[in-house]
């Protein structure tokens, strides 16, 4: 694959992956929700400034919410989620920082700062978007319980998706 | 102002925050929880056509052609009888396909592989085999979105039998197999496995279609009313082939209904 476009394509196919396949995926009777595009947003180079994340954060988002009629929530959460990216790449950081070339994958990573970082996300997201969804104060301890279900089988899919589709480097 | 310009550029990542968060926000509680307004339209078209295709992949025998077939001829039989029965007033009812279901969610929603140009419009009742399932709330030319009764943004006016007191139905997450029948008058008499029908007021249904039964909770009393619960007769989890119908003088009896003195301007 050329490299120059491997980044790109890193984040805009798991969007489409979402919004063409992925939205139809309802597993456990609502129990886990498989937000696919989220990757995409998670795989975002970890030099991006968090204004772009954001933004980036709020298209993806949109998309999701214009396709699956979610009426904005999607772009409520995943927008939460973009304002925390920077938070918990700071917090887990390697002592010496991030180099230039570090990208937020396994193969580079690791496997531990990447599913710690990953479930730490996706977390704030589901239990954002979960607790939106429900309307309801009595259905919240459900939709909690939702959303870490779905957070932990999800952290699964994306650590299995990128040991699968990503070259092994060198891990830090 | 340059140091609210200095403000501004120290927690520009805070401010775009909350203002991508209150457009997402205000767009959610505008829609009221389920998707409306004309972005809808065009996501429709986009989706539903999508949605085609991915269950024309999915198909692999005449079988489904056939249930076409009998779904027109079961919707065109249904109008006939119910003219019968009903002294000549008219029910158009169209056969059409579930593209799409949502049913883990509180507020659910379904699309239908046929819209205007089938002569689906908003408004119109859905029911599958005599059963009432929900009611169009957007059409686009080939496609049509509807709430279904598992959606607790909405509500359906419901009667116990075809004589009995008529009620507010109410869906209250996350069961799908079950409903309320709320501000039923305390003096209302019925029994577990009472039959729950729709009541024909408010226009999307004709009057006498199954919604459900009554179950064999204990009702709850709220002053002067009861709440009571339903087991639904649906089941949404299968939904496929359904009929959407509208009474055809529905107009006609709102224009009686606005002509009244006590109706609004």
């Amino acid at each position: 694959m050329n490299t120059r476009l491997a980044p790109y394509l890193r984040v805009i196919l798991p969007l489409i992956l979402q919004v063409v396949f992925f939205q139809y995926v309802s597993v456990g009777g609502g129990w886990w929700y498989l937000g696919f595009h989220l990757l995409g947003i998670l795989l975002l180079p970890l030099q991006r400034s968090g204004l772009s994340i954001l933004l980036f954060s709020a298209v993806f988002g949109a998309a999701i919410d214009f396709t699956c009629h979610g009426g904005g929530l999607f772009m409520s959460s995943a927008v939460l989620m973009g304002l925390f990216i920077p938070i918990v790449n700071r917090l887990l950081a390697p002592r010496e920082g991030y180099e230039v070339s570090d990208q937020p994958t396994i193969s580079l990573m690791g496997s531990r700062w990447f599913l710690v970082r990953t479930f730490l996300l996706l977390f704030i997201h589901n239990t954002w978007m979960f607790s939106i969804e429900a309307g309801r104060w009595d259905l919240l301890l459900l939709a909690w319980g939702k959303a870490t279900a779905s957070t932990l089988l999800t952290t699964v899919i994306f650590a299995l998706t990128l040991l699968l589709t990503q070259r092994k480097t060198r891990s830090r | 102002m340059r140091n609210l310009w200095n403000l501004i550029t120290q927690y520009h990542i805070a401010l775009v925050f909350f203002a991508l968060q209150a457009l997402a926000l205000g767009w959610f509680v505008s829609s009221h929880g389920y998707p409306r307004g004309k972005w809808v339209k065009q996501s429709l078209a986009w989706q539903g056509a999508w949605n085609q295709k991915l269950g024309q992949w999915s198909r692999l025998t005449e079988l489904d052609a056939l249930n076409r077939e009998l779904l027109t001829e079961n919707a065109q039989l249904r109008s006939l009888v119910y003219a019968q029965e009903n002294e000549g007033r008219e029910l158009s009812i169209y056969g059409a396909q579930v593209v799409r279901f949502t049913w883990t969610s509180s507020a659910n929603h379904f699309i239908l592989d046929k819209g205007t140009k089938n002569g689906l419009r908003s408004g119109m009742g859905v029911s599958q085999n005599g059963i009432a399932v929900g009611r169009i709330i957007e059409t686009s030319d080939a496609f049509s979105l509807g709430l279904p009764i598992i959606n607790q943004e909405v509500e359906w006016s419901a009667r116990i039998g075809h004589s009995g007191p008529v009620a507010r139905l109410v869906w209250n997450a996350p069961d799908i197999s079950r409903a309320q029948l709320q501000d039923l008058p305390r003096s209302a008499t019925f029994s577990p496995g009472d039959s729950i029908v729709t009541s024909g007021f408010q226009g999307y249904f004709p009057d006498g279609l199954l919604i459900g039964w009554i179950s064999d909770e204990t009702p709850e009393f709220d002053g002067q009313f009861l709440t009571v619960g339903i087991n639904l007769a649906a089941d949404f989890r299968a939904l496929n082939y359904v009929e959407t119908m509208s009474v055809v003088d529905w107009e006609s009896i709102e224009a009686l209904s606005q002509s009244t003195p006590d109706a609004g301007p």
